[in-house]
């Protein structure tokens, strides 16, 4: 029997070019009974090892190849690897405390290194074997021969123990190898050492190789034809089949058999972890459990007043539950969270399925109650999930969701507490970069093959590699590209680097450094854990979601300017729920901006939903979803409300589950009482229902509960064409559905969104605009939308702008001032410096500003005068921005006495104004949009020369008319539940207007929609009104030809979706 | 004084189309780079309008319809030299300026030649009787004159400088950063920046701004320097009767060198290359043409060091008729010697001993006619585990000395005599242990060996390699014994000894 007890895995880094799951697979079909998998510095592969190797019935071994300082080994000027395995739980905790540590005096990202003392400290519980070629026994013979590597080998004896040393014998049919080889069998003997047969594994199979080729020069920084040796020697390190390993130690079988013997003395593994979520402090006398019973209590009587019986029993109910699970210490700590927000001033609102809770509810995690609102509270917690519930808390993103993060960290340690890691990989694009580069493939031609990998969702069959890589014009059939080609499939999916994740945070009773080896991120103030969320959670971690949400940054923003300048207080928590305006808004789709109703597929929705009440909201922010979409659950929904088809269920016992949307399933709750009603499903077999519906791998969890509710709806004697309709709703949620709760988190933000935008305009656009990059459209199509609201849009003026978008009073009205945050290349220091040196006296001219505010670089002063920001800097109000451009030209560059008689401001300067297409040309150039008239307006002659409409004409046309127009396009579209169509939306001075293309259009103008800034548009006129409101009507144009507009200089930026 | 500026626009489809005029009515792409990567450096009207732009993939112009043909270097220098020869019968001041600007003074040339316009107008013509269409410019100095080259059509006689006012900054090739500035200023034309305050410029835009506002201006910028014609001696001579013998060849050789060399030490210069053409006298078939090399032989001989030693230049170009005989007894003999100025080199005091260089280079011309030019000179191992990648780079004992990788302690100690080439081997093999090697005619059995060692490599160009090795030590049937390392060719299967240990 063999047991390959040192393998690398792509989780080296750069360094193995092989994944966790293809070593487990291999192994399975080889017979290997247990694997090693020691990745460079780290277990980043563990758990995924740990996975894959349950799933193929063999054992995990985990260790790590830790490298030291060349201290230990006089001359050796490069670091060694010590392949370490961790035989007990106090090993394995003793590796990850030992990696945290020397990661954490990482400068540079994976060039830490241990100290011989370090090691020593550590070494209880681990096995120390005596590397490869990186290893310390060939560092030590190469620079030393073999007394230097005696001497080594003994140190490692003190260090781990006699018992716990290997020597390390590896075969890859090289000469140098063998020298070494019988080096250490005579220095084995001698010590009486056992040996081990390894083989230093790097790849599952030979063809791997050429990816570990890749990943060497990658490494290097150099290309293949000129990385030299630094590449393998031949392709021996694949994994081998214990038949092979015994005919190649034929010579030494106790080096294979001792690989048995040492597997079996490995008992841990990661199914023993001894991970503990913290206690929450509670004083001398008191529980936890009592604690959480005081505090929700307490929280109750504010939320609710008088407790109703239903509100008492529901809070029985849960606390019972929570105490028989051990929970409280978890509540109590998102609740010490949310108390330090709420102590801040910050935002902070609990999202998905703790949305259930009146436990959540009363303590302030949550905004909705579940009680009133009927949410069913198993969805979030049950006794037969047998996992943690989940409680994600949104935070506006940015540094108030910092200091939110910070004060987890002092709470629980630096060690304590760490990010959740994001494992960032090869996707077609960075393969195609990477892989190009080693190939010696030109710059510009791999930046026009990463241009043709869309970002859209939405993938036709055929939008492969290959044809990315023909439609640049390369021959895939060429040896060269052929190869390249095969490389960048190779890699897809293969880890690249480490790094954070947006907001998943871990935290540990006592040192999570035990857990798991924890690093600095490269964010100054952020450690972060070697796992991602998936392998935390697959680890049972805990992980508490610390969401950063743009609109509760932008909702903060308005928050804070009201008082100011409307002189009103709002309070978000008790906004009244029925606002007419707030309606009528949605109603015509009036919605950009507004928080989960702005998308594309929401303005097409919402006039035909006409939303009336605030549950109507909820329908529609849990409507857009790829589960009910796919389910064929919205034609239904909206016929049904617009009366042109009777409400009917699946089957009469579902009236009261699906009553309130219309007879259709919606939300994942639903989903699972449909199956608990129609199928007789238990709590358990619901709630397996609903980890098929959320995990990756859903259609294979899912085959088998769709095979059971079938049996459960014939039992039930539901009729075939019932039974099909329910199924394929269960079926479809598999793409993704909202739980209600969630919806009805989300309908708060997007009702209190709207809210704003209805009320306080100004101040809400200032928010939005000071929370960008955020939301569904740019600030450009932001601007244009408030000012068709009336809103008054002011330049950038160094008399008057700050660093972020302000109002102003003009004339009785409130009118936004553009910030300096919308001057390209103007750094935030330099903008607060002038800031302050203007509040302490106004400048007085270009001269003044520029010497007194000495921050300003020259690169900084151009363009805030190309935009106009320095005009009013003159009295006389005769500057222009070009003046101003001749002006701070001179500034930033050293001056000499020949210079000294040329005044500061010349007005006999010969610079002409800009025109209008000048300055708007600047404008996008400087900030992305302007607030004067829209690109097209300029162009609107030659355009209706052309016979092309305003989009504002072409709504108002008849359903079928064919119809010939232009814009801007400011959103490309191409979801993945709409069959391959692209939605483009246009934008002109008028309106805006959604145009669809199908998939054989797409593919005739494929290049011109991926590239094109301005389109014309050739087409029909698609209008669907809501049968009971009359005016309540979407548009939208069939393409049926498109063709690009002339306008090269304009910097637009539009967004791309899924 | 007076300037002309030759500029061929579109200079690389010129030289095309120059050669095969039947193209120009065609789509054509020209492209150039390393297959696969073919890519469209220039294409004509029709190519343009069907769709080709300059950076499109080879397969992609083809696909809008265009003929893409390879960019050809020999076109373009055979382009470039009419013009050059052109420019030069009209002015001895000629300045080679790159491929597709020449410039040349064309002061003083009136009585000689015409006006400027009609000097011109000359050029214009003579070179459009060659297919090529060029602009000319002439001003009062290269630079302005380049520049109304390269702005307007045909000819374009510059008297004053506002006629250039009217194009467009990009002709001056401004900095990117300078080239931003003066958009945002609006100063898109020379003449507007022509106009400019200088000073107020100097202190915008630096000293690269007052360069550019110079030019604008039609002042001169740039030096005219016109190019110094190599100096060359060369001597002739016709024989009276065809010479077939290396040692009657000498003898002419010698005179002429002699000659050379005379006229090489009286200018105080040496030659460290000289072409030499004989015109050859092969048998005929009436009525049969021969082509260009049965009846021409050239040959060039480059040495290190420039020499006027006759005798030693003499020795060099016998040795190099050895390896390189001509086809046919020979008729004329010129020889050409490029002269240089002699380098006198300071020998240091306590500088190791080496060869006079001049006898070492002579040896090495002797060993490399004897063994051949490639198999003389000193290894230089390359950065790769391919087996047997070195190449033969020139004989220089002081560098190959510094060359050599520092030994380490585990080093290999046994030598290793390479076979240059492998030679073909059969290896009888048992569960990939050899048993009996035969090669060079001799059998024996295989009495020891080591594993087989493994390597392959360059699995991504065309260089793939993949091979197993062993070393062996051999008793041959005829009683010998020898250890050698021997390789079965994994790609091709094929077993060869690469080389004997000592």
């Amino acid at each position: 029997m063999y047991v390959e007890l040192h393998a690398r895995s792509a989780f080296s880094f750069l360094e193995g070019a092989t994944l966790p799951e293809q070593l487990g697979q291999r192994c399975g079909e080889l017979e290997i009974p247990a694997l090693a998998l020691l990745d460079r510095d780290g277990v980043y592969g563990s758990p995924r090892m740990h996975l894959a190797a349950k799933q193929a019935g063999i054992k995990a071994h985990v260790g790590a190849e830790v490298t030291l300082a060349n201290s230990l080994l006089k001359g050796i000027k490069r670091g060694v690897r010590y392949p370490l395995l961790a035989e007990t739980r106090t090993g394995y905790q003793n590796l990850c405390r030992l990696i945290t540590r020397y990661k954490s005096r990482e400068t540079n990202k994976g060039q830490g290194f241990s100290s011989p003392d370090e090691v020593r400290e550590h070494a209880e519980g681990l096995i120390c074997l005596t590397g490869g070629e990186e290893g310390p026994f060939a560092a030590a013979l190469e620079y030393g021969g073999i007394q230097q590597a005696r001497r080594e080998t003994e140190k490692l004896v003190s260090i781990f123990g006699p018992r716990n040393v290997y020597v390390e014998l590896q075969r890859h049919f090289n000469r140098n190898e063998e020298y070494r080889n019988r080096a250490a069998l005579q220095i084995a003997a001698s010590l009486k050492l056992p040996i081990l047969a390894t083989n230093g594994v790097c790849y599952t199979n030979r063809e791997q190789r050429a990816i570990a080729d890749v990943f060497t020069c990658l490494r290097y920084k150099r290309r293949l034809d000129s990385a030299g040796k630094l590449l393998s020697r031949n392709s021996e390190r694949y994994l081998r089949s214990p038949a092979e390993m015994a005919k190649l130690f034929g010579d030494l079988p106790d080096a294979i058999a001792n690989t048995a013997e040492l597997s079996n003395r490995l008992q841990f593994t990661l199914e023993n972890l001894g991970y503990e979520f913290p206690k929450y402090p509670v004083e001398h006398g008191d529980t936890i459990q009592a604690l959480l019973r005081r505090e929700t209590m307490a929280g109750a009587r504010v939320r609710y007043g008088t407790l109703s019986p239903k509100v008492a029993a529901q809070l029985e109910t849960e606390l019972s539950l929570i105490g028989e699970l051990g929970l409280a210490g978890y509540f109590l700590i998102v609740w010490d969270i949310v108390r330090f927000c709420n102590r801040e001033g910050i935002f902070a609102q609990g999202r998905g399925s703790a949305a259930n809770s009146a436990v959540c509810y009363s303590l302030g995690i949550t905004a909705v109650d579940p009680v009133g609102q009927k949410l069913l509270f198993e969805r979030f917690l049950s006794k037969e999930r047998g996992e943690w519930p989940d409680i994600d808390i949104d935070l506006p993103s940015g540094d108030d969701r910092e200091k939110v993060i910070q004060y987890v960290y002092r709470r629980y340690g630096s060690n304590g507490a760490a990010m959740t890691a994001n494992v960032i990989t090869y996707r077609c694009k960075s393969a195609a970069r990477e892989m190009g580069k080693v190939l010696c493939i030109s710059d510009d031609m791999i930046d026009r093959l990463s241009h043709v990998f869309t970002s859209f969702e939405w993938k036709d069959p055929d939008d492969t590699l290959e044809r990315s890589f023909r439609d640049v014009g390369l021959d895939i059939l060429h040896p060269l590209i052929r190869r390249y080609v095969n490389l960048c499939w190779s890699v897809l999916d293969y880890p690249r680097h480490l790094g954070q994740h947006s907001g998943g945070m871990v935290v540990s009773q006592g040192q999570l450094s035990s857990v798991v080896p924890l690093e600095p991120a490269t964010m100054e103030g952020r450690v972060v854990c070697q796992w991602d969320k998936d392998d935390c959670a697959a680890m049972e971690l805990i992980k508490i979601d610390l969401l950063g949400l743009g609109m509760l940054k932008a909702m903060k923003n308005t928050l804070e300017l009201i008082p100011v300048h409307y002189k009103e207080k709002v309070d978000i928590a008790h906004l009244p729920q029925d606002d007419p305006k707030v309606f009528a808004a949605l109603q015509k789709a009036d919605a950009i901006g507004i928080f989960q109703l702005e998308s594309r597929a929401q303005l097409s929705f919402l006039p035909r939903l006409f939303p009336k009440t605030f549950y109507d909201i909820v329908i529609s922010t849990g409507s857009i979803r790829p589960g009910p979409i796919q389910g064929a659950m919205i034609s239904p929904l909206i016929k049904r409300r617009q009366g042109l088809e009777l409400i009917s269920y699946p089957h009469p016992i579902l009236e009261d589950v699906l009553g309130r949307t219309y007879g259709v399933i919606l939300f994942q709750e639903q989903a699972l009482q449909v199956l608990m009603k129609v199928a007789g499903f238990t709590g358990a077999e619901a709630e397996q229902a609903r980890r098929a519906m959320t995990h990756k791998r859903s259609r294979e969890l899912m085959e088998p509960i769709l095979k059971r509710a079938r049996e459960g709806m014939r039992q039930n004697r539901i009729d075939p064409e019932s039974q099909d309709k329910i199924v394929h709703c269960i079926d479809s949620f598999l793409g993704y559905a909202f739980p209600e709760s969630h919806a009805y988190s989300f309908g708060h933000i997007a009702y209190a969104s709207g809210y704003l935008k209805c009320h306080y305009l100004a101040a809400f656009t200032a928010g939005l605009l000071n929370a960008q990059p955020m939301g569904f459209y740019s600030p450009s199509v932001l601007i244009k939308d408030a000012q068709r609201h009336g809103l008054q849009v002011k330049p950038i003026d160094v008399t008057r702008s700050d660093w972020d978008c302000t109002l102003e009073k003009d004339k009785e009205e409130i009118v936004l001032r553009l910030g300096f945050r919308y001057v390209r290349k103007l750094r935030e220091q330099s903008a607060k410096a002038l800031v302050a040196a203007r509040q302490v006296a106004m400048f007085e001219g270009i001269p003044d500003l520029t010497r007194r505010v000495r921050e300003l670089r020259r690169d900084e002063l151009q363009p805030l005068a190309a935009c106009g920001a320095l005009n009013p800097l003159d009295h006389k109000n005769q500057l222009h921005r070009r003046d101003a451009l001749w002006q701070v030209a001179k500034y930033g560059r050293p001056t000499g006495s020949l210079f000294n008689d040329i005044p500061d401001y010349d007005p006999t300067s010969i610079l002409l104004r800009m025109s209008d297409i000048e300055r708007l040309i600047t404008d996008h150039h400087i900030s992305g949009f302007t607030i004067g008239p829209h690109a097209l307006a300029y162009r609107r002659e030659d355009l209706n020369r052309m016979n092309l409409s305003t989009l504002h004409h072409v709504k108002h046309r008849k359903a079928g008319d064919r119809v010939q127009t232009a814009g801007e396009v400011t959103v490309k579209q191409r979801p993945g539940t709409a069959k391959g169509i692209v939605f483009l939306t246009l934008h002109d001075e008028t309106d805006f207007c959604d145009v669809v293309v199908k998939p054989a259009i797409y593919d005739q103008y494929r290049a011109l929609v991926n590239k094109s800034k301005f389109l014309g548009v050739h087409g029909k006129l698609q209008k669907v009104e809501n049968a009971k409101e009359h005016g309540a009507y979407v548009v939208s144009i069939n393409a049926s030809h498109l063709f690009p507009l002339d306008f090269p200089k304009i910097e637009t930026r539009p967004r791309h979706f899924h | 004084m007076l300037f002309a500026s030759i500029f061929i626009p579109d200079f690389s489809l010129q030289a095309l189309f120059a050669k095969r005029p039947e193209l120009k009515a065609k789509p054509i792409a020209l492209i150039d780079g390393t297959p696969p990567l073919l890519r469209v450096v220039a294409a004509n009207d029709t190519a343009m309008k069907a769709g080709v732009e300059v950076g499109l993939l080879k397969t992609q112009a083809e696909a809008v319809g265009a003929e893409p043909i390879l960019r050809s270097a020999d076109l373009e220098d055979a382009i470039h030299d009419v013009a050059l020869t052109c420019a030069r019968q009209y002015s001895p001041r000629v300045q080679d300026k790159s491929v597709d600007l020449i410039i040349l003074d064309i002061d003083g040339l009136k009585i000689l030649f015409g006006t400027a316009e009609e000097i011109a107008n000359n050029i214009c013509s003579s070179l459009a009787q060659e297919r090529i269409c060029v602009n000319v410019g002439v001003a009062s100095n290269p630079d302005t004159a380049t520049i109304a080259a390269k702005g307007f059509r045909g000819v374009t006689v510059i008297a004053h400088a506002k006629q250039i006012g009217s194009l467009l900054i990009a002709l001056l090739n401004p900095t990117e950063q300078a080239a931003e500035t003066l958009d945002l200023w609006g100063i898109t034309t020379l003449g507007k920046l022509a106009a400019l305050d200088a000073k107020a410029l100097s202190q915008r835009l630096g000293p690269a701004g007052l360069v550019l506002q110079k030019l604008a201006r039609g002042q001169q910028v740039n030096p005219f320097v016109p190019d110094e014609e190599q100096l060359e001696f060369c001597e002739k001579t016709e024989l009276e009767y065809s010479v077939d013998l290396l040692d009657s060849l000498s003898f002419v050789l010698a005179s002429l060198l002699e000659r050379i060399c005379g006229k090489l030490d009286e200018y105080v210069l040496a030659t460290n290359e000289i072409d030499y053409e004989f015109a050859l006298d092969p048998p005929r078939v009436a009525g049969e043409s021969l082509p260009e090399d049965h009846v021409v032989y050239r040959r060039t001989l480059k040495l290190s060091n420039p020499t006027t030693d006759r005798k030693r230049l003499l020795r060099h170009i016998q040795l190099d008729l050895q390896s390189h005989p001509p086809a046919a007894p020979i008729m004329a003999v010129s020889l050409r010697a490029h002269a240089i100025r002699p380098r006198h080199t300071q020998l240091g005091l306590f500088a190791p001993q080496s060869p006079d260089p001049d006898k070492l280079e002579l040896i090495t011309a002797r060993l490399a006619n004897l063994a051949g030019e490639d198999q003389v000179g000193s290894f230089e191992l390359l950065d790769t585990h391919r087996p047997r990648a070195f190449v033969m780079a020139k004989f220089e004992p002081d560098k190959a000395s510094d060359q050599i990788p520092p030994a380490r302690g585990w080093s290999a100690k046994v030598a290793l005599r390479l076979f240059e080439p492998a030679k073909r081997a059969t290896i009888r093999l048992r569960s990939d242990i050899p048993l009996q090697l035969t090669f060079d005619g001799k059998r024996g059995e295989v009495i020891e060996h080591s594993s087989p060692w493994l390597s392959s490599g360059e699995w991504w160009n065309e260089m793939v390699y993949s091979r197993k090795e062993w070393d062996v030590e051999v008793q041959f049937n005829d009683g010998t014994r020898g250890k050698f390392l021997i390789f079965l060719d994994l790609r091709t299967n094929q077993s060869f000894v690469d080389g004997s240990y000592d």
